[in-house]
C-alpha cells in the first residue's frame, strides 16, 4: 500500500497490515489548480507530498493529445493513500469542482459539444456522477472533509447533500445486499455504513490574519470575551454557527445522528481555516519566487563579513543532515484539528452527535483494512461499473442481474430530478411552437414563394427567440422550423419554376406532364408552367406575326414556338430551309445520353443564371451599357480561285484580330453583352444547302446537348434541336429596295436593308487578288475604287431588332436604326455593318404605349445576296452575350456559305438561351482545389518551422550547457521541465571565460530566428527556452528594467532575456538550491521526473547558479534603442566582451545623454511601476 | 476616442466621485426606493454597470475601482464600501439590496447584495422562521439571487461578474439559469418590424469576467490562455455578449498572449490581484542591516518579483476598459438617464410578480 493508489485494491497486504484497525477519511469540495489544489490537504495530514499540484492535464492548443477520449474520462476520480504511522486511509475525490479537471474537459470535449442541449447534457451528468461518488464515500468514510478556497460556506451544497441524502436511501437496498457478502458487523449492514460520518470543513485561505492590529480595529466598540479571540477564531466560529443553522434549517441535520447524511460535532471545532499553512505551500512551491527569495536571502548572507566560509559552513552541516530539516513541521494546526476527530475513531467510542432530550445511541464500527479494502472494491464495482459496464471483468458475482439494472433506473431518475433547467426550458420552449407557426400563418397569401416563406420564417423564429430560453431552444427551433415548412408545403407553395426571361411560374406548386419526380407537395396537379406573360414575335422568316407565352425551356423558346408559328407562314420550299445539323435520336438511345442529373443541372442553369439571361422587356437603364457589336472583319472580296484553305486563313486572322482588338473595345464601351457577327465573302460557286453529316458512331457517351453550342462545347457535339433558323424566302428580286421590306410590325421607315456594293473580277482569273492575311482590313478606299473598274454587284443586308411587343426595325450601325430619304433610298453606309459589333440589344426609336422605352432584341440578320452566280457570301453567325468567361454561342454548323439571287433570313435564338455551360463549373471547382492544397501545405510549413525554431533554440541551449568545462572530471548536469518551463543548469564557477562564451552563445540563440527573417514572430513567442540568469546586481536592475519596457511599450510578442548572477562565493545560495533540487528530487514531482537529461543531481560538489526560464530582452532593446535613435550596437547584452567591460561600456552609455535619457523615459512611462531603483544614486555610484 | 476619454476623466474626476456617495436602489427587504432620481439627469449619455457575484469576491471593491478609486487607498474613501474586518469576521455581507452610485463620466452603478449568500440565507432564516414561503429557505435566497441577476441583466449595460477564485462552475449555471428568468422585452407594437430586428441583438448586456485576488501565477499568458479556455466553453451557449468587448489582448499587458489565445475565442475578463497578497510580497528586506556594499544595498532594495503588472497599471487598464464600452441602447426607445430609473423600476416590479420565476418546474427544481 504504498504510495497512491486506486479503487477497486486488488493487491496483496501484508498480514500484518491487513489485520491494522483503520479510520477512513475521504476529501472532497472545489478547488484551484496548480500547488494550491486541494491535494495538499492531504500532503498536509499526512505529511507527505505524494497528491501533485493539479494542473490541466493537456497542451494548450492541443496537437499533441490524441483526443480519443470519451466522457466518462472525466468522471470523478479517486485517489487513496494509507498513512501507515497513523492508520488512516484517505480518499481523494476530484471531479469538475476542481478547476484542474474542469479545464481539461473544457479543453477535451469543446469542440465536441456542439449544441447547447449536448453541453448541457454532459455538465449535468458530471453532476450526477458526483452525487453518485459522494453517496460512495459517505458510505465507506468516518471522515469527511469539504475544502473550499474561500471562507464562506457554499450553500449549494445544502442542495447537493440532499441529493446526495436521497440517493443514498435509494440505493441502501443494494449496498445491504452487498455488505452482507463482506464480513461487517450487524450495525453497519443494517445503516448501510460503519457509522453516521462526521463532515468537516476545511477552508483554505482568507484575507484576515491572527495580527493584532486587525483585531485592535475590530475590538474597538465592545470588549466582551469573544471578541479577545484573534480573528480567525472568530471566523470560525461564527462560520460554525452560519453553517449550523442553515443545515437544521433545510433539515440536513436533525436530532437523530443515525438518520442523517452526516453529523457535526456539538462541541468541537467542525471548520478549519488554513490561511497559514496555505500561505506557506503557496510560496513555497511556486518555483519561480522561492528560488528568487532563496537568491535574495543569500545574497544577503553571503556578503556579510562575520560569516564564516562556505567550506566551513559545509563541513559543519554536510549535505545529509539537511534532508527534512524544514519538512517535518512540529506545529501542525490542520492535523490538530483532525486529530481530535480520528482520535474518536481509535477509541471506539464514536460519535455522538445526536442532539435532543432523548439522544437515539449512534452505531460506530472500526473496520480491519482488509475488510474495509472488500467493502469498499464490493460498493465500488455496485455504483460505479454503469461506467464500465462494456468491461466483463468487473461484473461482480454478489450483484444480481436485477440489482445491477436498478442502479441504472436511480441513475436516470436522479438526473432528470437535478435537472430542471431542462424541464423549465423543455416546458417553455414546446409552449412557444404555436405562438411561432401563428406569427408565421398571420398575412399570408394563399399560394406564395420561398422568398414569402422565409421572410415569414425568420419573424416566426425572431418571435420564437425572442421568448425562448434554455437548452432546449435548438430542438424546438427545428420544431418551429419544420412546422411551417410543412405548412407550405400543404398545397400553399407557389410553383417557382423561373421562365427564361426571369418570371415565374403563377401557378400553384405543380407537376409537369410526363415528369415523375418526388415532390415536396403531396398530390400536385400536373399543368404546364405559366407566367402569363406574352408577348409578340414574327416567325423565323419574319413573313408573319404571332403571340409567344413566356418559355420555360429552350426548346420552347427556340424551338418549338417558331415551329409551330412558321406553320403558319407562307411555305417555303424545303431545300429553301436550311439545315443545321442536330443529333437525331435515335428509338433505341431513349434519351439516355442525358442522365437525369444533367437534365436537372440544365433546369437548374436556366433558372439560376440570370446574368446572361437578359430581359428584354426589363428597363432601359438596366442596360444602357449593353453595347455589343458586329462585326464584319472581312470584307475582302476575292476570287474564284480561292481555295478552302486559304479562307480558314483568315478566319484564323480574323479571331486573332478580334481577339487583340476586344480588350480595348471592352474598356472603352463597357460592354458586358455583345453579339459578334463574322461576314466572309466569297466569290465561289455555292453549293447547294445541305444537311451536313455528322458522326453517329462517335463513342463519347454524350454526344448531344439539349442547350446551344457554344465555344467551350467539346468537338462533335451536336444539339438535339436547332436554335437558329435559316431561311430563304424568295429570290433577290422580291426585295425591292424603295418599298423595303414588306413584313408586319415593322416601324415606319426602319424597314430598309442597307445596300454593299461589291466589286470583283470577272476577266482575268489569274490576278489573284486574294488578300494576305490582315492585310484585307488596311485596303483603302482608293484602292477599292481603282479595281471599281472590274465589276461591281449589289447586296443588302439588315440587322433587325424585335421588341416584345412585337416592334421591329432595321438597324444600321450600333443603335442606331436605319435612314431613309423620302424616295426610300438607304443613305446609312454598309461599313459599319461589316466593321463593327452590333449590340445584342438597343431601344427601340419609338417608345411603348406608356411611354417606356422598350429594348429590341436582335432577332434576324435579312441578307439579299446579289444575282451574280460567282459572288458568294458566306455567314459566321456568333453571339458573345457577355465578357469572359462567358462563351460565344454559335450554330450547329458555324459557317454557312448563302446561295446567291435570294433572300436570307438568319433568325437568333430567343433570350434566355444564354446557359452557360456545366463544364464551366467543373473548371472553376478544380482551380478551388487546388487553392485548397497551397493553403493546406503553407500551414504545415509554418509549423514545422515553429518547430525547428524551438528545437534549435533547445539544442543551442544544450549545447552551450553541456561546452561548458566545469572541471576536468565532471559532466554537466542540466534539468529541464517542460511542464514548469523551468531550465536548471550548474555552470562552472562565475566569472571565467567559458561563462562569457555560454552567455554569447545564449545570445546567439537568440538572434537565431532573427535572421531569418520568414519566421513569424509568433513562432518565437512560445517562451521555452527563455531564460533566467541570476548574475550581478547591476544586470538585475537592467533586466527589470527590460520587463518594464515590455510591459509599455507596446511590442508584444517580445522575450525578455534577464540575466542576474550572483558573485562568486555564494555557498548559501547553493545550499539553499541544493535543498530545493533535493526537496524537488524526493517529492517526485513530475517536473523532475520528466526530466531529459538527469535523474540524479549531485548537488554538493558544485557552485551553482540558477537558471529560471523567462523571457529575453533584446527586441525591447532593440525597439527601445530605434526609438531613441540610438546605434543598436551598443545595446550592452548583445556586444561580445559580455561581463567584464560591462560596467565600462555601461558607464560610457550613461555619460552618454542618450542612454540616460532611455532610462529616464523608461522611468516615466512605467508610472514608476516597479519603483525600480534610485535612479541617480546609481549613476553617481558609478562614476565614483 | 474611449481610451482618450478615460484618461480625460481620470485626471479630472477622482475627488468629485469620492464627494457623491451612494444611494439605496433596493433596501435591505428588497423594495425599490426612489430617492436615487435625484442623481439622473434628463441626458442620453450613460453607462450602466452592475455587478454580482458571491460572498466576498470584492464586488463593491471592484465597481469603486471602475470609479475611480485605487486599491491603495483607505477603504474608506472607497465610492463602495468593501467588507470591513469585522464584517469578514462575522462572515457576513456588507452590501444589502442594491445601492447606486452616479460619476460625473456618467457611470451609473449598481452594487449588489452577494448571490447565493449564506449570511443572507442565515439572515432570513432569522426572520422568517414561522417558514411562511412554498420554498426552502435556501430556495428562496436563491430565487431572490436570480432575481437580482435577472434585474441587472435587463437594466445593466455591463454586468461584472466577480469571482475570487478560479473558479466555481456553479456561477456559470446560475448566470445560465438567470438568463432563462429574464423578462421578455418584446419591440414595441407600433414600431415597425425592420427597426426592432436589427437592434434586438444589440439589447442584450455584456458580461464581464472579473477575477479578483488572483495569485501572481495566474497573470501568465499561459494561466489566462487556460481560464479563458474554460470560460469560453461554459458561456458559449449564453444569451448575452461574453465576448468581444473586453479584451486581455489588446490591453498589451500580458506579452505574446495573442501567439496562443485565438482573438475570436477570447471572453470579456479581466484578472485583478490580490492586494493583501501583494503587501506580503513587497516587503523588503531590511536594507541596513546587510548593506557592506553600495551594490548590495541596491540590489537589496529592489522590490521582490512579482510576477505580473503592477496594480496600478490594472487599476488604470480596467478603468480604461469600462469606459471604453460602447454605450448602446438598452430598449427599443432611446432612454435619458432618468426614464431608465423607472424603467429599470418597472423591470424590477415586473420581475417580482414574474410568472417566470414562479414556474412550476424552475420551483420544482430550488425546493
Amino acid at each position: 500500500m504504498e504510495g497512491l493508489w486506486n479503487l477497486p485494491f486488488n493487491d496483496e497486504l501484508g498480514s500484518v497490515l491487513a489485520s491494522e484497525e483503520v479510520c477512513v477519511v475521504g476529501v472532497f469540495g472545489k478547488s484551484v489548480w496548480g500547488n494550491t489544489s486541494k491535494g495538499i490537504v492531504i500532503n498536509k495530514l499526512a505529511n507527505t507530498s505524494l497528491f501533485m499540484p493539479h494542473y490541466p492535464s493537456y497542451t494548450i492548443g492541443g496537437q499533441t493529445k490524441d483526443r480519443d477520449c470519451e466522457t466518462a474520462k472525466f468522471n470523478p476520480a479517486l485517489n487513496g493513500y494509507y498513512d501507515k504511522e497513523k492508520h488512516i486511509v484517505y480518499l481523494h475525490l476530484t471531479n469538475i469542482f476542481d478547476a484542474a479537471t474542469l479545464s481539461t474537459a473544457c479543453a477535451e470535449m469543446g469542440n465536441r459539444l456542439i449544441n447547447h442541449n449536448d453541453a448541457h447534457n454532459f455538465w449535468k451528468s458530471q453532476e450526477v456522477e458526483t452525487v453518485f461518488s459522494l453517496v460512495y464515500l459517505f458510505s465507506i468514510c468516518h471522515i469527511l472533509i469539504v475544502v473550499h478556497p474561500v471562507p464562506t460556506f457554499d450553500i449549494s451544497y445544502d442542495k447537493l447533500f440532499h441529493h446526495v441524502g436521497n440517493l443514498r436511501s435509494k440505493m441502501l437496498p443494494y449496498v445491504k445486499d452487498v455488505l452482507k457478502e463482506c464480513s461487517v458487523g450487524r450495525d453497519w449492514w443494517v445503516n448501510g455504513r460503519p457509522c453516521p460520518p462526521r463532515l468537516l470543513f476545511v477552508i483554505m485561505r482568507s484575507d484576515l490574519v491572527n495580527t493584532k492590529s486587525s483585531s485592535d480595529g475590530a475590538s474597538a466598540e465592545g470588549a466582551s470575551s469573544k471578541k479577545r479571540k484573534p480573528p480567525l477564531k472568530r471566523l470560525q466560529h461564527t462560520l460554525e454557527d452560519q453553517v449550523y443553522k442553515i443545515l437544521r434549517n433545510s433539515r440536513v441535520l436533525t436530532n437523530n445522528a443515525v438518520n442523517c447524511l452526516f453529523t457535526v460535532p456539538p462541541n468541537q471545532a467542525f471548520i478549519h481555516i488554513m490561511t497559514e499553512q496555505f500561505d506557506k505551500v503557496r510560496r513555497e512551491e511556486d518555483p519561480v519566487k522561492s528560488m528568487l527569495r532563496l537568491l535574495q536571502k543569500s545574497c544577503a548572507t553571503h556578503r556579510d563579513p562575520t560569516a564564516r566560509s562556505r567550506a566551513y559552513r559545509l563541513l559543519t552541516n554536510p549535505p545529509t543532515q539537511w534532508k527534512d530539516s524544514d519538512e517535518e513541521e512540529p506545529n501542525n494546526p490542520l492535523w490538530r484539528f483532525v486529530e481530535q476527530h480520528t482520535d474518536l475513531v481509535f477509541e471506539k467510542k464514536g460519535f455522538k452527535d445526536s442532539v435532543g432530550r432523548n439522544p437515539l445511541p449512534t452505531h460506530f464500527e472500526i473496520p480491519q483494512l482488509k475488510n474495509w479494502l472488500k467493502v469498499a472494491n464490493s460498493l465500488f464495482s455496485l455504483f460505479f461499473t454503469q461506467s464500465f459496464q462494456n468491461n466483463d471483468d468487473f461484473v461482480k458475482p454478489v450483484l444480481s442481474a436485477d440489482a445491477k439494472l436498478k442502479p441504472a433506473e436511480i441513475r436516470s431518475q436522479l438526473r432528470s430530478q437535478m435537472d430542471p433547467e431542462a424541464r423549465f426550458s423543455e416546458a417553455r420552449c414546446s409552449k412557444l411552437v404555436s405562438l411561432a407557426s401563428a406569427a408565421y400563418q398571420s398575412n399570408l397569401p394563399l399560394h406564395y414563394t420561398s422568398k414569402v416563406h422565409n421572410n415569414q420564417l425568420v419573424q416566426a423564429l425572431a418571435t420564437y427567440t425572442l421568448h425562448a430560453r434554455g437548452p432546449a431552444r435548438d430542438k424546438y427551433e427545428q420544431c418551429v422550423r419544420e412546422e411551417c415548412e410543412a405548412f407550405w408545403n400543404d398545397g400553399r407553395r407557389l410553383c417557382e419554376v423561373r421562365s427564361l426571361t426571369g418570371r415565374h411560374c403563377v401557378h400553384r406548386f405543380h407537376d409537369l406532364p410526363g415528369h415523375l419526380k418526388p415532390q415536396p407537395d403531396a398530390n400536385p396537379p400536373r399543368m404546364n408552367h405559366s407566367s402569363r406573360s406574352r408577348s409578340v414575335a414574327a416567325s423565323s422568316c419574319g413573313r408573319i406575326q404571332g403571340s409567344r407565352d413566356d418559355p420555360f425551356t429552350l426548346k420552347d423558346a427556340n424551338y418549338d414556338f417558331y415551329t409551330r408559328l412558321d406553320g403558319r407562314a407562307p411555305s417555303v420550299p424545303d431545300q429553301d430551309i436550311f439545315k443545321f445539323p442536330i443529333h437525331i435520336q435515335e428509338k433505341s438511345e431513349k434519351m439516355i445520353p442525358v442522365s437525369p442529373e444533367l437534365c436537372e443541372m440544365v433546369e437548374q442553369l436556366k433558372i439560376t443564371s440570370p446574368e446572361p439571361t437578359v430581359n428584354p422587356e426589363e428597363d432601359t437603364s438596366g442596360y444602357k451599357e449593353t453595347q455589343p457589336s458586329v462585326s464584319c472583319p472581312d470584307d475582302a472580296e476575292s476570287d474564284q480561285n480561292s481555295t478552302q484553305e486559304s479562307e480558314t486563313d483568315v478566319n484564323k486572322e480574323d479571331e486573332g484580330e478580334e481577339a487583340e482588338r476586344k480588350p480595348t473595345e471592352q474598356e472603352d464601351r463597357q460592354r458586358t453583352t455583345s453579339t459578334n457577327f463574322e461576314f466572309s465573302l466569297d466569290s465561289d460557286s455555292i453549293p447547294e444547302v445541305q444537311s451536313v453529316e455528322y458522326n453517329d458512331d462517335s463513342l463519347l457517351t454524350q454526344t448531344f446537348t439539349e442547350g446551344m453550342i457554344h465555344s467551350l462545347t467539346p468537338e462533335g457535339i451536336l444539339p438535339l434541336f436547332s436554335s437558329w433558323s435559316l431561311t430563304r424566302i424568295g429570290p433577290a428580286s422580291m426585295y425591292i429596295p424603295n418599298h423595303g421590306l414588306d413584313m408586319p410590325g415593322f416601324i415606319p421607315g426602319t424597314n430598309h436593308l442597307v445596300p454593299w456594293d461589291i466589286q470583283f473580277h470577272t476577266d482575268d482569273p489569274t490576278v489573284t487578288h486574294w488578300p494576305v492575311p490582315g492585310e484585307a482590313r488596311k485596303m483603302t478606299i482608293k484602292e477599292t475604287k481603282l479595281m471599281q473598274r472590274d465589276s461591281t454587284t449589289r447586296a443588302y443586308v439588315g440587322f433587325e431588332y424585335e421588341t416584345p411587343r412585337g416592334q421591329r426595325f432595321i438597324c444600321s450601325s450600333p443603335d442606331k436604326a436605319v435612314k431613309v430619304s423620302n424616295s426610300g433610298v438607304v443613305r446609312d453606309s454598309i461599313q459599319p455593318l461589316l466593321d463593327m459589333d452590333m449590340p445584342l440589344y438597343t431601344t427601340s426609336p419609338v417608345s411603348g404605349r406608356s411611354g417606356k422605352m422598350l429594348m429590341g432584341q436582335l432577332m434576324r440578320v435579312l441578307v439579299v445576296t446579289p444575282t451574280e452566280q460567282n459572288v458568294r457570301i458566306t455567314i459566321r453567325p456568333k453571339v458573345v452575350p457577355g465578357p469572359p468567361p462567358t462563351p460565344t454561342f454559335h450554330p450547329s454548323q458555324p459557317e454557312i456559305t448563302l446561295r446567291s439571287n435570294s433572300v436570307w433570313v438568319l433568325r437568333f435564338p430567343y433570350v434566355g438561351i444564354w446557359v452557360v455551360r456545366v463544364d464551366v463549373k467543373e473548371n472553376s471547382c478544380k482551380k478551388f482545389n487546388i487553392e485548397k492544397t497551397i493553403a493546406n501545405i503553407t500551414e504545415d510549413i509554418d509549423l514545422r518551422q515553429r518547430e525547428k525554431v524551438m528545437k534549435a533554440r533547445k539544442l543551442s541551449i544544450l549545447d552551450a550547457c553541456s561546452s561548458m568545462k566545469h572541471s576536468q572530471t565532471r559532466k554537466p548536469q542540466m534539468l529541464v521541465s517542460e511542464k514548469l518551463n523551468l531550465m536548471v543548469c550548474d555552470t562552472s564557477g562565475i566569472g571565467d571565460k567559458t561563462f562569457e562564451k555560454f552567455s554569447s552563445s545564449l545570445n546567439d540563440i537568440d538572434l537565431l530566428p532573427l535572421q531569418e527573417t520568414d519566421i513569424p514572430l509568433e513562432c518565437l513567442a512560445q517562451n521555452y527556452t527563455t531564460v533566467i540568469f541570476l548574475t550581478d546586481p547591476l544586470e538585475r536592475l537592467l533586466s527589470l528594467f527590460y520587463n518594464s519596457v515590455a510591459r509599455t511599450s507596446g511590442v508584444k510578442d517580445s522575450l525578455q532575456l534577464t540575466m542576474v548572477k550572483v558573485a562568486d562565493d555564494n555557498s548559501e545560495l547553493s545550499r539553499n538550491f541544493k535543498m530545493f533540487v533535493t526537496r524537488m528530487l524526493k517529492s517526485k514531482r513530475k517536473f523532475v521526473t520528466s526530466s531529459l537529461y538527469s535523474e540524479k543531481c549531485d548537488p554538493c560538489k558544485v557552485d551553482y547558479d540558477i537558471i529560471i526560464k523567462g523571457d529575453s530582452g533584446y527586441l525591447d532593446m532593440e525597439y527601445l534603442f530605434t526609438l531613441k535613435n540610438l546605434p543598436i550596437e551598443k545595446i550592452p547584452v548583445l556586444s561580445g566582451n559580455f561581463k567584464s567591460s560591462l560596467r565600462e561600456q555601461l558607464h560610457d552609455l550613461l555619460a552618454d545623454d542618450g542612454w540616460a535619457n532611455v532610462l529616464e523615459d523608461m522611468h516615466d512611462i512605467h508610472e514608476k511601476d516597479y519603483q525600480l531603483f534610485a535612479f541617480e544614486s546609481y549613476r553617481e555610484s558609478l562614476k565614483n | 476616442s474611449g481610451a482618450n476619454q478615460a484618461q480625460g476623466g481620470m485626471s479630472t474626476k477622482t475627488k468629485d466621485s469620492n464627494s457623491s456617495r451612494c444611494v439605496k436602489m433596493l433596501d435591505s427587504t428588497l423594495h425599490w426606493v426612489e430617492g436615487g432620481i435625484e442623481f439622473l439627469q434628463d441626458q442620453n449619455d450613460f453607462l450602466v454597470v452592475g455587478v454580482i457575484g458571491m460572498q466576498g469576491v470584492g464586488k463593491s471593491t471592484v465597481l469603486s475601482l471602475a470609479a475611480g478609486n485605487r486599491l491603495t487607498e483607505p477603504q474608506k474613501s472607497f465610492l463602495f464600501r468593501p467588507q470591513t474586518a469585522e464584517a469578514k469576521e462575522k462572515a457576513s455581507h456588507m452590501t444589502s439590496g442594491i445601492d447606486m452610485a452616479v460619476t460625473n463620466d456618467r457611470l451609473i452603478l449598481l452594487d449588489t447584495q452577494p448571490i447565493l449568500s449564506s449570511s443572507v440565507l442565515e439572515q432570513s432564516i432569522h426572520y422568517d422562521r414561522k417558514g411562511s414561503s412554498d420554498y426552502s429557505s435556501a430556495s428562496s435566497i436563491e430565487i431572490q439571487s436570480l432575481q437580482i441577476t435577472a434585474f441587472l441583466l435587463t437594466v445593466c449595460h455591463v454586468v461584472i461578474v466577480v469571482q475570487d477564485w478560479f473558479t466555481d462552475s456553479n456561477i456559470y449555471n446560475f448566470l445560465q439559469k438567470a438568463e432563462m428568468l429574464k423578462p421578455v422585452s418584446a419591440p414595441p407594437s407600433h414600431d415597425s418590424s425592420s427597426s426592432s430586428e436589427h437592434s434586438s441583438s444589440d439589447l442584450k448586456p455584456v458580461i464581464f469576467f472579473v477575477h479578483n485576488k488572483m495569485d501572481s501565477d495566474m497573470f501568465g499568458v499561459r494561466p489566462i490562455t487556460m481560464m479563458n479556455e474554460v470560460m469560453d466553453n461554459l458561456v458559449r451557449y449564453s444569451n448575452s455578449h461574453c465576448k468581444g468587448y473586453f479584451s486581455q489582448i489588446e490591453t498589451n499587458l500580458y506579452p505574446g498572449l495573442s501567439s496562443i489565445l485565438p482573438v475570436a475565442n477570447e471572453v470579456n475578463a479581466f484578472v485583478l490581484p490580490n492586494i493583501n497578497d501583494a503587501e506580503n510580497e513587497e516587503e523588503k528586506c531590511d536594507v541596513t542591516k546587510v548593506a557592506f556594499d553600495a551594490a548590495d544595498k541596491q540590489f537589496l532594495s529592489i522590490p521582490q518579483y512579482v510576477g505580473r503588472p503592477s496594480t496600478a497599471l490594472l487599476e488604470n487598464t480596467f478603468r480604461k476598459l469600462i469606459l471604453s464600452v460602447p454605450r448602446h441602447p438598452l430598449t427599443h426607445l432611446p432612454l435619458s438617464e432618468k426614464n431608465w430609473f423607472h424603467y429599470a423600476a418597472r423591470t424590477w416590479e415586473a420581475l417580482r410578480k414574474s410568472q417566470l420565476v414562479t414556474d412550476s418546474s424552475l420551483a420544482a427544481y430550488v425546493t
